[in-house]
């Protein structure tokens, strides 16, 4: 019921007081009125990395979605994919730009998700470095090249190699896992206690006057 | 009775004591008591010896520090932080691998009213280290009976520090890359024309003078050999003979000087449809000796950029003998900002070099400067936020040196004084004088341009 009471608010007007509360736990960027293509690809990939941590990744943020009350925003499969594929390396880009309130929503989703990671996020970037201090390969290590290897698939299946940035991923392993890895590291730094708020600003680094 | 506060995760530790400025209110309630005076802070890492540790001033550049660093690591966006005017000076630096980030700790020591450096402390911190160092602090923060005036403050840097698209390992190419840009300079540079050198001939002399420059220059062009690619010893030995410039004071130096080179001769700002990203290489004189489009630049692109006229073509004798040089990522920005960094990133600690150290003498430049700079300053461009710098004066009074110090500063700077007043030939710093790194000491000073027109000069 509440569900599409905000969703006609959604189309009629935007009162603030009908969008779900938890939104605004994220502050408002001034200047800024909806995502930028920088902040769409960014959030999409960060979704990408927990989907390689977690089998069922998707259904999770589903689930975290309704557990935030976000079901106004994200209220199924294909809301979701949609606003994941406003990500311009996507295949199937889509050319809307997301509301502030969508991507809020979507961070928040990343944020939750990560915090309930925090346990294998940590595990697998301390053996990161404990890999990298012997010099030995990552795949040494199974969980991490399990959580690379399904980075890389995901990112092979779901990315447009004609975009010229994607396609100097695909051509090399290691950047892909580069990529992988730094957005494991990030995952961490979401975990915290302002975590949530770090990354939301974060994604509009550069992005302001 | 001293109040306690610790912030403990597994690699990090965070650890104040303080006291109540008003006793009776922290035995009323049954809350913990408020700690609103800090009496000591300290920091610690798991497995390492060195503490950190300080008082207010410290912990308030630490949290800083702290939160800025954590914003840069998740966005790849450069945060500048204003500098406090007192007390310990915290930095992070990202590591030559993504998973190392280095904490530079310069303790300070007053001594007859200025302060000087007494220490400087750096640890390496991996990755989990520093979230814990982090979530330590974002704890600290959380906590409101614990000094509650220092809170998170967090805000997006503006896209002037938008360095391209380049996700942070790519930025910081570790040393192999550097190598193989410096066989591409060595190449570079072995391309270019190797100009005659003509002896004057009797005829040429009877012509007019006036049009001897021009005959010459047609007679280069008419002899110039073709080039013949270089042998594997040939160019082996150009890159042996060109060495890098590793001073990391020198580095940052060259690129302020490059930077402020290129961003006053970039005119045709809005005539750019994308990033145009450069590899270029330039000596201890400021001069570019060679650039390179990179990262899908196309080729020609460069003459929408004021590289082509600002490029400096060696002349015979410096082929024979190569300068040392360093390599720089320049990208003019389809929004018309220019970024410049070093290409094999921040490595070390850069200082200003020679610095004055007579106490009196500072002391006396203060005031000079601070005339200097309200005589011909308007205050009209600060009214939108305090404009801060750090400027570098000759003994003698003279600005030889300045550099943007927060955003505001960063963006306005030709409304100042400064670049009219800035000379750095007086402290033998210029392309005349073969380097941009002063020759003479400088005091270094932090100039503030207020909002109410007012020019606050302190050291730095």
């Amino acid at each position: 019921m509440s569900q599409s009471a905000s969703d006609q608010s959604d189309r009629t007007s935007p009162v603030k007081t009908q969008s779900p509360l938890i939104l605004d736990s994220l502050p408002d960027i001034p200047g800024v009125e909806d995502c930028s293509l920088r902040v769409q690809q960014k959030i999409d990939l960060i979704l990408l990395a927990i989907e390689a941590l977690e089998l069922g990744g998707s259904e999770y943020m589903l689930a975290t979605a309704k557990e935030l009350e976000l079901q106004s925003i994200v209220d199924n499969r294909v809301a979701l994919w949609r606003m994941r594929c406003s990500n311009p390396w996507r295949r199937s880009h889509v050319r809307t730009r997301l509301t502030l309130k969508q991507g809020k929503a979507l961070t928040l989703i990343a944020s939750y998700r990560a915090r309930q990671l925090t346990v294998l996020i940590r595990q697998l970037l301390v053996a990161q470095q404990q890999i990298q201090e012997k010099g030995l390969p990552l795949e040494q290590h199974f969980r991490l090249s399990d959580y690379l290897e399904r980075f890389r698939a995901h990112f092979r299946s779901r990315m447009n190699p004609r975009r010229a940035k994607v396609a100097v991923y695909l051509a090399d392993e290691n950047q892909l896992n580069d990529l992988a890895l730094s957005l494991l590291s990030q995952l961490l730094f979401c975990t915290g206690t302002y975590g949530l708020k770090r990354l939301w600003v974060s994604l509009f680094d550069g992005e302001v006057a | 009775m001293t109040i306690k506060r610790q912030y403990s995760l597994p690699n990090c530790r965070l650890v104040l004591e303080g006291l109540n400025e008003n006793a009776v209110e922290s035995e009323q309630g049954s809350q913990r008591p408020l700690m609103s005076i800090l009496i000591q802070a300290e920091c610690y890492f798991a497995g390492e010896e060195q503490r950190l540790a300080g008082g207010r001033e410290f912990l308030e550049n630490l949290v800083k520090a702290v939160s800025a660093y954590a914003q840069e690591f998740l966005s790849g966006v450069y945060h500048p932080i204003d500098p406090n005017e007192k007390g310990d000076v915290i930095q992070f630096l990202q590591g030559e691998t993504p998973n190392i980030h280095h904490l530079v700790w310069q303790q300070k020591a007053i001594g007859e009213g200025i302060e000087t450096v007494e220490k400087t402390v750096r640890l390496d911190l991996n990755t989990v280290q520093m979230f814990d160092l982090v979530e330590a602090v974002d704890q600290f923060f959380a906590d409101h009976r614990t000094l509650p005036e220092l809170t998170l403050n967090l805000t997006p840097v503006s896209r002037r520090h938008r360095t391209a698209e380049v996700p942070t390992s790519e930025r910081v190419t570790p040393l192999l890359a550097g190598v193989g840009s410096l066989a591409i300079a060595a190449a570079l540079l072995f391309f270019v024309p190797i100009p005659e050198v003509q002896e004057p001939e009797p005829f040429r002399q009877e012509t007019s003078s006036e049009t001897e420059g021009e005959t010459d220059a047609d007679r280069e062009t008419e002899t110039e050999p073709t080039p013949t690619p270089p042998s594997p010893e040939e160019l082996e030995e150009l890159l042996a003979n060109a060495p890098a410039i590793s001073d990391p004071t020198e580095v940052r130096y060259l690129q302020r000087y490059i930077f402020r080179d290129l961003n006053q001769n970039w005119d045709n700002r809005e005539d750019l449809t994308q990033d145009l990203t450069y590899r270029v290489s330039a000596t201890l004189d400021g001069s570019i000796v060679g650039y390179e489009p990179v990262e899908g630049t196309p080729e020609n692109a460069s003459e929408d950029t004021p590289l082509p006229d600002l490029t400096f073509a060696p002349t015979n004798s410096e082929i024979a003998q190569p300068e040392p040089i360093t390599q720089y990522k320049v990208v003019f920005t389809d929004n018309g900002i220019l970024q410049i960094n070093p290409w094999a990133g921040y490595q070390g600690t850069a200082d200003f070099g020679p610095e004055i150290e007579d106490p009196d003498t500072l002391q006396d430049l203060i005031p000079e400067v601070a005339d200097t700079l309200r005589e011909d300053w308007e205050g009209e461009a600060a009214e939108q936020g305090e404009l801060i710098f750090r400027v570098g004066v000759t003994e003698d009074g003279e600005i030889a040196d300045y550099e943007a110090q927060n955003q505001a500063a960063f963006g306005r700077v030709e409304d100042t004084p400064l670049p009219e007043l800035v000379n750095p030939s007086a402290a033998g710093m210029g392309k005349e004088e073969g380097t941009v790194v002063p020759q003479e000491p400088l005091g270094q000073f932090r100039v503030v341009f207020q909002e109410n027109g007012a020019v606050e000069v302190s050291p730095f």
